[in-house]
């Protein structure tokens, strides 16, 4: 019993240590942006949380750090439904709204082959966080009886539509195609978020502009097409534009042509460095306001809790070990008191104290060895039990009992022998 | 084998046993080979005498000399190896496993003399032979006593000790008893402390003691 306890519990110590390392976020990417402070209302209309080509550059070029990746973001609202009964209109979907990001291809850490899209593709292939799928199978699975748990395969082959634009202009099937540990967002492929920004895209704040014709604003703000149009068709002379914050700056219509399409800043940056972030770069990043998003504080929480559950566990397993290597050597210094008599006449027959030892030693290994192979073979259905538990929920595993609880195994077993054996040595000498 | 006792004293000793004894603190010397009766009433250390030259008891004052060696240096291998070699005990309370039958018993020894006779022939010869397949625990005294012999008698020795053989048997017996281990000695020339309540003048006996 004890020994099962302490091997189940140095089996499973060791299984979700494997389990949570390899869910830990690597350490050598992180992502950054601006530190968002004040209200919504505050915020709403801001536009400057975005990184401008000069503090990206800054960021780059710092000593230990390896390459910086730009989030590129929707501009345009999207709605996905997920189907997790595996078919549209059967059952009830997961509605959410979204936004979708694509990074440099080198900074996925799970790009999945047929990562692309082109006008012709059959659905859009979305990389999802490995944590979103955790939150929906411990968060929303267990609260809806409509969702099932999804491992990550089944997780794959969902039917997802996406509704693109402020009416749900157009529709597009999704897939998820891989889960990340790295990178916290949505990442469709940049081909697709191209095409869906040139044809759904909202102008935000700084893609509207004034039309002051002789002098005057005219009518509402207006987007960089509307006053394209309007310098086409009429190409009036005092016609001048400018920025909405801004009305001093006016120019006129025609220099619009000159000016390139601004691109929106982008509001997150991956950076990737050697190892774990220096303490340098990470003061020099906070100095400049910026925030980064390294860790999941579940996974420290989650790590604890099961470091605490294991601890309490094989703490309680060694106990009972204890007492079971105390109560099994009590028991057999028993046997050979019990056995004085004959121990005693065999010795005066001359049979030597290790002939006589021997034969006890026997007998104990004998039902040691049973007991041992029965806790092994316990601890290893438990395993095998709590596998499939596991499987369920889409932890990796790894099959059969591991090196280390074996190396407790035989240690353990050996010290009990061990101790055991000079138990009987030293009850079988005091009979002599 | 020479056993020599040079001034032992056991502990528990009452004075009037002592102070008639002729072996008690005195030196005292069995020649390998001869024969020594130590007789006395109930209480003198007939049973203390073999049990310290078997080195079951160690409590005592003086030497005991084993072939010229110090026995309080002896090792429990050396005794190990004195018990199963060279010196043989007859307990006077047998010391049989009850639970096993007779022959087990004479079998359950740690090295045999293959030169002895055969445990049948012994036990036809002091008439047991029937009860061998019987657990010792149901037999009689008297029958426990000569299969006790038989197996003491088919152990390696060059001394033999033997504690008051012959008190649970007849004349008749004892005269067998008697013949078959005067038998065993010659074969293996060795030597003989029996222990015994009255003084036996019928067997040839080199040394008597008195305690």
């Amino acid at each position: 019993m004890g020994t099962v306890l302490l091997l189940a519990a140095v089996q499973f110590f060791h299984d979700t240590s494997a389990v949570i390392a390899e869910r830990e976020p690597p350490r050598n990417f992180f992502t950054v942006n601006k530190r968002v402070e004040g209200g919504a209302l505050a915020n709403l209309g801001k536009n400057d949380e975005g990184f401008s080509p000069e503090e990206i550059t800054a960021i780059d070029t710092r000593p230990e750090v390896q390459g910086v990746g730009v989030f590129k973001r929707n501009r345009f609202p999207v709605e996905i439904h997920i189907w997790p009964a595996g078919k549209v209109g059967l059952g009830e979907a997961a509605k959410a709204d979204v936004f979708f990001e694509t990074v440099p291809d080198e900074f996925i850490d799970a790009k999945p082959d047929g990562w692309d899209w082109n006008e012709s593709s059959t659905h859009v292939p979305l990389i999802i966080p490995k944590f979103y799928l955790d939150l929906w199978n411990f968060g929303f699975a267990p609260t809806r009886v409509e969702y099932p748990a999804l491992s990550s395969k089944a997780a794959l082959g969902i039917p997802i539509e996406i509704f693109l634009g402020k009416r749900r202009d157009a529709s597009q099937n999704g897939r998820f195609v891989a889960f990340s540990r790295r990178i916290n967002s949505i990442l469709v492929p940049a081909s697709f978020l191209e095409w869906a920004n040139a044809n759904y895209a909202q102008p935000d704040v700084t893609g509207y502009w004034f039309l002051w014709l002789e002098g005057a604003v005219d009518g509402p703000p207006r987007t960089r097409e509307q006053l394209l149009t309007i310098l086409a068709a009429n190409a009036s002379a005092t016609a001048e534009f400018s920025p909405l914050n801004d009305p001093a700056a006016r120019r006129p219509l025609t220099a619009l042509l000159q000016e390139e399409e601004k691109a929106p800043a982008p509001a997150r940056l991956i950076v990737r460095v050697d190892e774990a972030p220096t303490e340098a770069l990470l003061s020099f990043l906070s100095e400049q306001g910026y925030e980064i998003n390294r860790e999941l504080p579940e996974h420290d929480l989650l790590n604890d809790a099961s470091k605490w559950a294991f601890s309490i566990v094989g703490a309680i397993g060694l106990l009972l070990s204890l007492l079971s290597v105390a109560t099994f050597s009590a028991s057999y210094r028993l046997v050979v008191t019990r056995a004085a008599t004959p121990v005693r006449d065999l010795l005066h027959l001359g049979f030597s104290h290790r002939t006589v030892t021997t034969a006890f030693i026997h007998r104990f290994l004998k039902l040691f060895g049973v007991v041992f192979a029965a806790s092994l073979l316990f601890t290893w259905l438990l395993k095998i039990a709590l596998q499939g538990q596991a499987q369920s929920y889409e932890l990796s595993v790894p099959s059969g009992l591991s090196l280390v609880t074996l190396v407790a195994a035989v240690l353990y077993a050996g010290s009990f022998v061990a101790v055991n054996v000079a138990v009987i040595r030293d009850a079988v000498r005091k009979l002599g | 084998m020479k056993i020599e006792l040079q001034q032992v004293l056991p502990e528990p000793i009452p004075e009037k046993a002592l102070n008639a004894s002729r072996v008690w603190g005195s030196a005292l010397v069995l020649d390998s080979g001869k024969r020594h009766l130590v007789s006395g009433v109930s209480g003198r250390g007939k049973s203390t005498l073999l049990h310290v030259i078997y080195g079951i008891r160690k409590d005592f004052k003086g030497q005991l000399l084993i072939d010229d060696k110090d026995s309080s240096a002896f090792t429990e291998e050396d005794w190990t190896h004195l018990r199963s070699r060279q010196v043989a005990l007859l307990f006077q309370d047998l010391r049989l496993f009850p639970n096993l039958t007779a022959r087990e018993n004479m079998e359950l020894l740690p090295v045999r003399d293959e030169a002895a006779l055969s445990t049948e022939t012994m036990a036809e010869r002091l008439g047991v032979a029937e009860y061998l397949e019987k657990p010792c625990g149901i037999l009689s005294q008297g029958q426990r006593q000569r299969m006790s012999l038989i197996r003491t008698l088919s152990r390696s020795f060059e001394t033999l000790l033997l504690d008051e053989p012959f008190s649970h048997l007849d004349d008749e017996n004892t005269r067998k008893a008697w013949n078959l281990i005067e038998e065993e000695l010659k074969r293996r020339h060795a030597g003989l402390v029996l222990s015994s309540l009255d003084e036996v003048s019928d067997f040839a006996i080199d040394h008597k003691w008195k305690l």
